[in-house]
């Protein structure tokens, strides 16, 4: 297997490499991979939140005092807090109905009869695996994906890459986790900051060493098991001088959750000339609430893309934010919002430049159909002595029927003469002239709709992937079925 | 502001000294079939501060409305500082709107041009300052 992973970096020729290895894997996994099984040691908190539970999510994960500490001012900040006043209605959300904290494929219990149908059918039609399905379903742990991750890892390793969940890299590399965990957002930034660092568990941590350049994304689907698949995960990535690394997080696949609320903590520092990107696609069932801060802080020359997709969730607010302190420093945000029924996707993007000659671009393309809501909200802020920093903001609304609403939210503030900055927005209906040209090439008008959303977000979706891109493209087809403009 | 008939409005503001102004223009939309241009210019000198939102809003009904919102903010002052909010809410399909905001300084090439044609500094800005404003009134 060693010998195999040397000549084939491709981690998808080695997932047909390794079907044999995986097909008696339940017998031997524990042995083999040393996991441990922990279905057994299923640990339920029950619902609801109070200082009790705090301390003993942290008395179970066996944490120092610092990090008790600041959970309980976390918890009180959270406690204290308001609900925003802005953005989506958040006021039906019951946090006493909500687990904070559930050990270890305790979603086991559930059985692939609970998954709603809507569900089974997006993933008979996307062509998913049958294995895959009762995984992204949550409803079963994927052995797979593990078997990949492990012949990675040792790659990874020999280049002094760290690539863990955010609960070991906390017990074995202590020194750096101290020294980043909450710096770029701490506990008082907003209340759902708080709640996450309060009950945070599971999540991504890397570390990218000097001068490692990356070339293979980093996926999340290869790390998976049940820790990481937590609501209140948390993430931290750290890409030290001049390396370069490209993380990728969600799947197209639906992700079925039965508690209502996701609310995650993402922090990443880009060192002087390091290049991250860090690539998301969201597509919650449509009962979750979706609330999460994402902040990258980018040193001098150094660049951070976020590429954002938000197909999923009832309502999302979630504005990946890029704070460009260092001369030089580049940040993009690319996001792509689908809204449908029932749906309120409030995204955007914020940029603060702190330092000379910076420069940023953010580019959001929202979609509303079938009485969805699509929002874009940003912020750009330039201090002053931020002199001649670059912005340019554009931002793109399609509505494709009457039921369906789309709003844009930019904030430009800027304290500093010598700069440029531009904004555009434009908000379209879908264009009879190109329904009609493509209606009389033999398309129906569902199919000529989805072709023309798909032309509308290629500008983002050539970014991702391969894989992704086309997943993406057929779940958009998917979701446009039985919707016309 | 409700918009009854094809309109192309236009605003300007000129901010001195220490002067703040804190203004919300609402620009709604009820009638279908309705053509707005809106145009904002804004000079800030010295310390001067604005911090300006202005709303589009295309209620339901509304259909074939076509609107532009254009803000444009030119900072003069060291210590000129603009916030600007250029939004839209649209509950209505048919319809075109967009909006776009500049802030920017005095172009460096004209200042130069203009100073090479024997005017002082402070004269060509004034004359740069005085076609920012004027352009749109043509």
């Amino acid at each position: 297997m060693k010998k195999r992973q040397n000549n084939n970096p491709n981690a998808l020729e080695l997932l047909t490499a390794d079907q044999k290895t995986v097909s008696n894997i339940n017998q031997d996994y524990k042995t083999k991979f040393g996991f441990a099984d922990e279905f057994s040691n299923k640990i339920d908190l029950g619902t609801g939140i109070d200082q009790k539970i705090v301390r003993e999510i942290s008395e179970l994960k066996h944490e120092d005092n610092w990090m008790l500490q600041k959970r309980l001012k976390a918890f009180q900040h959270f406690c204290e807090a308001p609900l925003p006043k802005w953005g989506a209605d958040l006021s039906h959300i019951d946090f006493q109905k909500i687990h904070y904290y559930v050990k270890a494929a305790s979603d086991q219990s559930k059985t692939w009869n609970e998954v709603p149908d809507t569900i089974k059918n997006t993933f008979e039609k996307l062509g998913i695996p049958q294995a895959e399905r009762k995984f992204l379903a949550g409803v079963a742990t994927q052995y797979e994906s593990e078997v990949i991750y492990q012949n990675l890892k040792k790659k990874w390793t020999d280049q002094g890459i760290i690539f863990l969940d955010t609960d070991s890299a906390y017990k074995q590399y202590p020194e750096i986790f101290q020294e980043y965990f909450g710096k770029i957002i701490p506990e008082t930034d907003n209340k759902f900051a708080a709640l996450n660092t309060a009950v945070w568990s599971g999540g991504t941590f890397i570390y990218i060493p000097k001068g490692v350049k990356l070339k293979m994304p980093l996926q999340a689907y290869f790390r998976i098991n049940t820790q990481n698949m937590g609501q209140f995960e948390r993430t931290l990535i750290i890409a030290d001088e001049d390396s370069e690394i490209h993380y990728i997080e969600g799947c197209t696949a639906p992700m079925y959750s039965n508690d209502s609320l996701h609310s995650a903590v993402v922090e990443i520092v880009v060192k002087k000339n390091a290049r991250v990107r860090y690539t998301t696609l969201q597509n919650w069932s449509t009962n979750v609430y979706n609330l999460v801060t994402k902040r990258a802080l980018v040193h001098e020359n150094a660049v951070m893309e976020w590429v954002d997709c938000n197909l999923g969730s009832k309502v999302t607010m979630k504005y990946p934010a890029a704070i460009l302190v260092g001369p030089g420093a580049h940040g993009e945000i690319l996001s792509i919002a689908l809204a449908g029924k029932g749906q309120h996707l409030d995204a955007g993007a914020k940029v603060i430049h702190l330092a000379p000659n910076t420069s940023s671009i953010i580019h959001s393309k929202s979609i509303c159909h079938d009485g969805g809501r699509s929002s874009y909200r940003g912020l750009l802020k330039i201090i002053p002595g931020a002199t001649n920093s670059k912005s340019k903001i554009v931002c793109d609304a399609l509505i494709l029927d009457d039921r369906s609403r789309t709003d844009t939210y930019p904030t430009n503030d800027i304290r500093e003469k010598n700069v440029e900055t531009a904004h555009e927005a434009s908000v379209s209906k879908i264009n009879e002239e190109q329904i009609f040209y493509l209606m009389s090439r033999g398309l129906t008008e569902e199919q000529a709709n989805a072709l023309i959303v798909s032309g509308f977000i290629e500008p983002i979706v050539k970014e991702l992937p391969l894989e992704y891109a086309m997943e993406l493209n057929a779940l958009i087809n998917l979701t446009m079925e039985g919707s016309i403009g | 502001m409700i918009i009854t008939a094809d309109e192309s409005i236009l605003i300007t503001y000129q901010g001195h000294d220490q002067s703040i102004l804190d203004k919300k223009i609402e620009i709604i939309h009820q009638q279908p079939h309705l053509h707005s241009d809106i145009l904002v210019k804004v000079v800030l000198f010295a310390a001067a501060k604005i911090n300006l939102q202005v709303i589009v809003r295309v209620a339901q009904g509304a259909k074939e409305t076509n609107t532009f919102l254009k803000i444009q903010v030119l900072l003069i002052g060291k210590q000129a500082e603009a916030k600007i909010i250029p939004a839209l809410e649209i509950m209505e399909n048919s319809v075109k709107a967009g909006h776009a905001a500049i802030i920017s300084r005095i172009n460096a090439e004209q200042l130069f041009y203009l100073q090479s044609r024997g005017l002082t500094l402070q004269a060509a800005e004034k004359q740069i300052i005085k076609g920012f404003l004027s352009d749109p009134v043509k």
